[in-house]
């Protein structure tokens, strides 16, 4: 029980990176990116296929795995920054949906059936804890993928509450028409959050153990436990989605752990999603909440 | 932004003849033979199981060029049928057998259509020669016999390796792609236990998840003290779990399915990382045997458009199961109807057929149950090396105490 909750950690703070990213995203571009994972993920597959097909250095296919994410990123958010740049977050986030799909039929068709799971840039592990007659591992990946939510975490914070850049960033998503009046240049702001979102999400894939397939499907909708996290923060509050990531995880990991609940793993999900959005609408009336 | 008219024309050509030429692409036929054509089917799920239609129909191709069966070409359409989408197989079966020109189905591919279809094919009267058959009902129904031998010999073949190597307290983690399949894989450990008396440490037969995430189960058979590791599932999957092992630093033996058995899986990342040895009961004649001559000249031909990533014994499979329509074509004496052939095929006269690339006679026949392919051939990968090592020898079922598991509660 001890070993698979702690194991739980590590899909937990990716979640919870996830989460940030959509909650960063979803302030600033007023979208819910629900293609977040899909670009990272075929950046992952053309890195793999240079590894496997070139021989070309792991860091070096990381890299242009990354860049390949960013650009697929920044082409989906020029396309809702030039065609729907009033519509409403529900309309612009059916986009991301629409990207999704697009991108998991692409990639099934230019990667094939069995494709090779992702290469993490380190895998191995730092620390062996034991505990109650176990041995809990602590690896590389959990390390810099909590050390990496957390730049991205106090990154953005300060720059979006310390300099002008940042203040130019808020305008944009608060009040673009204001901003565009007074000069910001709104569309190359809103494409540059996209395409450094897309990066982001490529690094933070290149660290994940490969302990889970990266079948298209199932694995570009990890973003589903990514916006459950993002909830947890009413996708405002960075700490509260990395926090949610995390209890997301773990409960994950421990219910898991009981033999009589273990094929309802999957359901931490959707029921603290339910709660979330229980608990958030509690002081509605009736009549409002409807 | 406008969009010009020219472009606009541009795009809508290129469009339509892409189209046109994808279309053209698929249809099978042509060559000397220009009779009557043969028509047979196959329902394959084209993005998990692309490999054994498409051998299929390269062989039927090679066999009218030759001339076909006195004239006739034999002429093989697919029919697609995703994994999930039950609809299309039921419809794709419900075609092929109200088309009454439609003898028999050849190479079908899929993780369920026998569990959804079996009972349709036994009222037409329809036999089908399975190319790749997961399911269960696609062993344990009378119309219906498979080139592959199917993931509960497979698994049984790979637990019972493991115990053959010496694991007194072996681990078995495998995901079930059906019901049919999870209960097969249960009856599958009791048979085992009582043919070897090695009691198993723990088994974890998860069903499919959202996530396709195992690590779970395979920390929890680790928790039981396992000596070895049997997993089953597809190649993906079973990567991933020997991700897991190498979080946990387990450098026990691992077992793994034929459906791994591809030049693909040594190189997989985990795999390359995991200081064990890795083995595989492959289902049929490995890469480098001479059995394959004849396959793997068709292949070289270049008439299969086959991708880097398709599984070998996948393709191997089509190909045997498109020879084995031919020999029961070639046996009968009158017309080709759906009737003669599957009365051929449900005969004993004209089995086993004997073709190098199994490791024993192939019998359709009038059993109950069929499994044909009933023999393993065990390869290896040494840690960190990067590829299969043939090892061999060829292991039947009966040095291995298989039975028949025919019962199944769902379907």
């Amino acid at each position: 029980m001890l070993v698979t909750t702690f194991a739980g950690l590590t899909p937990g703070v990716f979640y919870g990176i996830i989460g940030i990213l959509l909650t960063l995203m979803s302030q600033l571009t007023r979208t819910v990116n629900f293609s977040q994972m899909a670009v990272g993920m075929f950046g992952g597959y053309v890195g793999m296929t240079m590894i496997q097909k070139l021989k070309v250095d792991m860091w070096l296919a990381a890299f242009v795995g990354l860049i390949i994410a960013a650009a697929l990123s920044g082409i989906i958010g020029w396309i809702i920054a030039t065609w729907l740049p009033n519509a409403q977050i529900a309309t612009r986030s059916a986009v991301t949906v629409a990207a999704l799909l697009l991108i998991v039929s692409v990639s099934s068709v230019l990667f094939g059936a069995n494709h090779s799971n992702f290469k993490p840039l380190l895998q191995t592990n730092v620390a062996e804890i034991p505990v109650a007659g176990v041995k809990l591992f602590v690896s590389q990946n959990l390390v810099v993928l909590l050390l990496f939510a957390l730049v991205i975490i106090i990154g953005s914070s300060l720059l979006l509450k310390r300099t002008m850049f940042g203040v130019r960033l808020r305008a944009i998503s608060d009040r673009q028409a204001a901003a565009e009046l007074i000069g910001v240049n709104v569309k190359v702001l809103n494409v540059g959050v996209w395409v450094v979102s897309g990066a982001l999400i490529s690094i933070a894939i290149s660290f994940m153990p490969n302990t889970i397939s990266n079948d298209y499907i199932s694995f570009s909708l990890l973003v589903i436990a990514g916006s459950a996290a993002a909830l947890v923060g009413s996708f405002k509050n960075l700490w509260l989605a990395l926090l949610g990531g995390v209890i997301i995880g773990v409960l994950q990991g421990f219910v898991a752990s009981l033999p009589a609940f273990a094929a309802y793993k999957e359901w931490v999900t959707f029921i603290l999603i339910l709660v979330f959005l229980l608990w958030n609408q509690r002081k509605e009336v009736w009549d409002v909440a409807r | 932004m406008r969009i010009s008219k020219k472009v606009l024309v541009v795009a809508a050509v290129a469009g339509a003849a892409a189209l046109a030429l994808s279309g053209c692409s698929g249809s099978g036929g042509g060559g000397a033979a220009t009779g009557d054509p043969i028509l047979v089917n196959s329902i394959t799920d084209t993005k998990a199981f692309p490999e054994a239609a498409a051998v299929a129909t390269a062989v039927f191709e090679q066999y009218n060029a030759a001339g076909g069966l006195n004239g006739r070409p034999v002429q093989l359409k697919t029919i697609d049928a995703p994994t999930g989408d039950a609809p299309a197989a039921v419809n794709g079966a419900a075609d092929s057998i109200g088309d009454a020109n439609v003898v028999a189905m050849v190479g079908s591919s899929t993780f369920g259509e026998c569990a959804i279809n079996h009972q349709a094919y036994i009222d037409a009267g329809m036999v089908a020669f399975v190319g790749v058959g997961v399911d269960t009902f696609c062993f344990t129904t009378p119309n219906m016999a498979a080139a592959n031998n199917g993931p509960l010999f497979d698994i049984y073949a790979t637990a019972w390796n493991a115990i053959n190597d010496g694991a007194k307290a072996p681990c078995m983690v495998a995901n079930a792609a059906d019901p049919s399949t999870g209960f097969g894989y249960t009856e599958v450990v009791k048979n085992l236990e009582a043919s070897t008396g090695v009691k198993f440490a723990a088994v974890e037969i998860p069903d499919a998840n959202q996530a396709n995430d195992y690590s779970t189960n395979v920390l929890t058979a680790l928790a039981a003290g396992c000596d070895a590791l049997v997993f089953g599932g597809v190649h993906p999957t079973v990567a991933a779990m020997i991700g897991v092992l190498n979080t946990q630093g387990v450098d026990l033996p691992v077992y793994v399915q034929t459906s791994c058995y591809d030049p693909g899986f040594p190189m997989e990342p985990a795999v390359q990382a995991y200081p064990g040895i890795v083995s595989v009961p492959a289902e049929l004649a490995p890469s480098d045997d001479p059995a394959n001559a004849d396959f793997q000249a068709l292949l070289d031909s270049g008439a299969v458009a086959s991708a880097e990533t398709w599984s070998y014994s996948f393709m191997q499979a089509g190909y045997l199961a498109a020879q084995t329509f031919i020999h029961v074509i070639e046996s009968i004496d009158g017309d080709i109807t759906r009737e003669s052939v599957t009365a051929a095929a449900q005969s004993d006269a004209i089995w086993p057929i004997e073709n190098p690339m199994w490791g024993n006679p192939w019998t359709f026949g009038p059993g109950e149950t069929h499994q044909a392919n009933s023999s393993v051939y065990r390869a290896d990968i040494e840690a960190g090396s990067g590829a299969w090592k043939s090892i061999g020898p060829w292991i039947q079922a009966a040095e291995m105490d298989w039975i028949d598991i025919a019962a199944t509660p769902a379907g």
